[in-house]
């Protein structure tokens, strides 16, 4: 049997990934002899026949980037973008120089500009989502592992040669059946009559919720009865309460902090509308959404993010994060508050969908035979990867590196330029 | 008949003294029987960031023949033409990249003290000691250029100057009262540093400063804050005959760039039989200028040079046609001939 070395941050790691890895164990464990890598092992990484690495844009997957750039192996790539990974693995480390030769060597003399702005907390939070900074471990892998139509679409333009998979996100529902709504709302010590809107998940700066709050602030003038659930954590840096208080939102909003996996579903089960809007978007796949999808809520995203393309119109709703979005939120969210069966038929419709295309097994029989495919053809795939590899601190390689960006931006990145014997001589140096 | 590739780094748009010699150089060669060409790959020079990859464009070449035609001798003059590939290389460097080399960490140069800019520097001075390694023979436009070759990358290259662009038109009809300037307005010809000296002689000296460039507006807004604008005349470019004839008119030549490859103005001066003044930091220009034999060498102030300025004019004419025939004199021998003769030795 297979000796699969799965590289991922564990429960109780704070991270959505670090879930749906612990959900998708189970489902594997019978088809590979699996061996799980949740920390930094050191010098003495595990013995494996392929390692599969999860990647996502936090901290918490450093030693899985460093290890996905030290041995090649499939890239699962939870995020499209990497850039606060790197971030972190380089400015935040002191190597402010090392994260400009990241951002110069992915994207040109634009890149280094860009970097010597985010090096210096300048970049927003547009730009780092512009430039993902996932060429290495992309150049690197064996192939690639996407939970969404759209980041694999990325890859494949960046990678057209590469094995490459896109995988649906499994639905996981820790309470099966999904509890009914009033009986979440019971548990949950939320009001029986009130309309519930839940966002779902660690709040943070790209959910959208400012525009959440004041769009649930006028909805409650006129009702009441509205509710806005934060169910997850908070970003510290998030002024929530001050927010609520500006728009006049006051009690209307609950935020409950870190949740369990069960209490988590059942805030899913007591929303009438789930709203998981996400601006700038890294081309990430929210758990969340697949879950709220399976218990059968009507879920609001953001138009264009990953989510909106890798689901029907109809299953989830789109609100375009222009200028436009909060008039658009406050105009779905109005027009489902007046209409339960609408909410019920969108509901009943994406249960029934990810139910069809998200269940466990099947995902991670798909999984399972792609990274079967990926092993056959290891060992001529290693073998180019390691010819075109060189020692990135030696002359030769920078070298080489200046070179290969050329080739690179014309995306000739499965070709062997046959470098080597034209620039070995000038790293060289004199005879 | 030999064939020989002349690889000549250029920036679109511009001309200057280094096209001017790549273009002399292919028509010296066929005038000596030679079947010659000029492969030319633009090169842009900043940002910094660029350099190497720009550079790395030669490498990439494959100059050994064309079209069936086999490539008997490459020349690459100037950086990073000569990290092009050939068995048969014989380097007439006309100068490196200067800011990773002499001018690092001066005031002219766009690198930063940053460890990536470092590494760049590092990179350039590694591949050109490389590259100018596989050469058969490498030789330079000026002893300064091969002692800066021997200082920072430990090779030999042997001085081979070039003849200015007009060899046999220059003369002199008279030791008039201007001193005179030809060539690019750039800042490491400190022409800021003459206007300025300007403004302090005291003998009547005029300057008159022929050529085009990015520094012409800032000088003129300089002569016009300095006062100096009946002293100081920004001739703009001027035709050939032209030159000759400023040459020929003017007292001296004035020619201070910070540590310059070559010099023609120097030599074009010489044939034309005018004394040069000079600083002591002028590099190349020093090989040709000794104070008091062939022109005034002075410190690079302001102060310094006006008073060079003020003692020339205090010289009888006699003097300076003297100076102006030691000069003659010591660039006589300059020839295309030698030229060639050197450059071609392993395929003749």
């Amino acid at each position: 049997m297979t000796r699969l070395a799965v590289w991922s941050p564990l429960p109780p790691s704070p991270s959505g990934i670090a879930d749906y890895v612990a959900e998708s164990l189970p489902a594997l464990g019978p088809l590979f002899d699996v061996v799980t890598v949740s920390e930094d092992p050191g010098t003495t990484p595990p013995e494996a026949d392929l390692h599969l690495y999860h990647l996502g844009n936090s901290p918490a997957h450093g030693f899985v980037y460093r290890a996905a750039r030290a041995r090649p192996g499939v890239a699962f790539l939870h995020d499209w973008s990497l850039h606060h990974l790197v971030l972190h693995e380089t400015v935040e480390r002191g190597d402010v120089s090392g994260y400009l030769r990241e951002m110069r060597r992915a994207y040109g003399e634009t890149g280094a500009f860009v970097g010597r702005q985010v090096a210096r907390a300048l970049g927003g939070d547009l730009l780092p989502a512009l430039f993902p900074l996932n060429d290495r471990v992309l150049e690197g892998s064996l192939g690639v592992v996407t939970l969404s139509a759209q980041t694999a679409a990325r890859v494949a333009r960046r990678l057209p040669g590469r094995p490459r998979l896109h995988l649906p996100h499994h639905l996981s529902l820790p309470v099966e059946p999904p509890p009914a709504r009033a009986d979440s709302r019971t548990h949950l010590g939320l009001p029986a009559d009130a309309f519930v809107v839940t966002a779902p998940g660690l709040a943070t700066v790209n959910k959208r919720l400012d525009a959440a709050v004041r769009v649930m602030a006028r909805l409650r003038a006129d009702h009441p009865e509205a509710l806005l659930v934060v169910a997850g954590a908070s970003d510290p840096r998030l002024p929530l309460e001050a927010w609520a208080s500006a728009a006049g939102l006051g009690d209307g909003l609950r935020v409950t902090g870190r949740l369990p996996l069960d209490d988590f579903e059942r805030h899913l089960a007591a929303a009438d509308v789930v709203l998981a809007l996400r601006f700038p978007s890294h081309g990430e796949m929210s758990g969340a959404v697949v879950r709220a999808l399976g218990v059968g809520r009507p879920v609001l995203v953001s138009a264009g993010s990953a989510a909106a393309d890798e689901f029907p119109e109809g299953v989830v709703v789109p609100i375009d994060p222009g200028p436009r979005e909060e008039a658009e939120l406050e105009a779905f969210l109005r027009h489902l508050h007046g209409s339960p069966a609408l909410r019920e038929t969108i509901g009943t419709l994406a249960s029934v969908h990810v139910r069809e295309n998200h269940g466990l097994l099947a995902t991670a029989e798909t999984l399972a035979g792609f990274l079967r495919a990926v092993e056959a053809g290891q060992a001529p795939a290693l073998a180019a990867l390691q010819a075109d590899r060189t020692d990135e601190g030696g002359l030769l390689g920078y070298l080489m590196e200046e070179v290969r960006w050329g080739a690179r931006d014309l995306g000739l990145v499965d070709v062997r330029l046959g470098l080597e014997g034209l620039l070995e001589p000038l790293a060289r140096g004199p005879r | 008949m030999k064939t020989v590739l002349v690889c000549a780094a250029q920036a679109p748009f511009v001309t200057g003294g280094a096209e001017i010699l790549v273009s002399e150089l292919r028509a010296n060669l066929e005038r000596r029987g030679f079947r010659a060409d000029v492969a030319a790959v633009p090169f842009k020079w900043y940002p910094v960031s660029e350099l190497v990859r720009q550079a790395l464009a030669w490498r990439l070449l494959d100059v050994t023949e064309s079209g069936g035609l086999r490539v008997d001798l490459v020349i690459p003059t100037k950086f990073p033409s000569f990290l092009v590939r050939h068995p048969r290389k014989v380097a007439w460097l006309f100068h490196q990249h200067r800011e990773a080399y002499d001018l690092f960490g001066t005031p002219y140069c766009s690198f930063q003290d940053t460890p990536e800019d470092v590494q760049i520097r590092d990179a350039i001075q590694a591949m050109d000691t490389a590259a100018l390694t596989e050469c058969r023979s490498v030789y330079t436009i000026s002893r300064n250029v091969a002692e800066r070759l021997r200082k920072y990358n430990g090779l030999h290259g042997e001085s081979l100057y070039p003849p200015p662009h007009h060899l046999g038109r220059y003369r002199t009809e008279s030791y008039g009262d201007y001193l005179f300037y030809a060539g690019r307005l750039d800042r490491l010809k400190r022409l800021d540093l003459a206007v300025d000296a300007m403004q302090r002689v005291r003998s009547g000296a005029r300057l008159k400063i022929a050529g085009a460039g990015p520094l012409a507006e800032e000088l003129r807004k300089q002569i016009e804050g300095l006062g100096v604008a009946d002293r100081v005349e920004l001739v703009g470019f001027v035709s050939a005959d032209e030159l000759i004839a400023l040459y020929a008119g003017a007292r001296a030549a004035y020619y201070a760039p910070l540590n310059e490859d070559y010099g023609y103005v120097t030599v074009e001066a010489f044939l034309s039989r005018k004394p040069v003044v000079t600083t002591t930091d002028a590099g190349g220009v020093l090989e040709f200028v000794t104070a008091g034999e062939t022109g005034v060498v002075a410190e690079p102030t302001p102060e310094a040079i006006a008073h060079a300025i003020d003692t020339l004019w205090s010289w009888p004419e006699a003097r300076l046609r003297e100076m102006g025939e030691a000069g003659y004199a010591r660039v006589a021998d300059i020839s295309w001939d030698a030229v060639i003769d050197r450059l071609t030795e392993s395929i003749r």
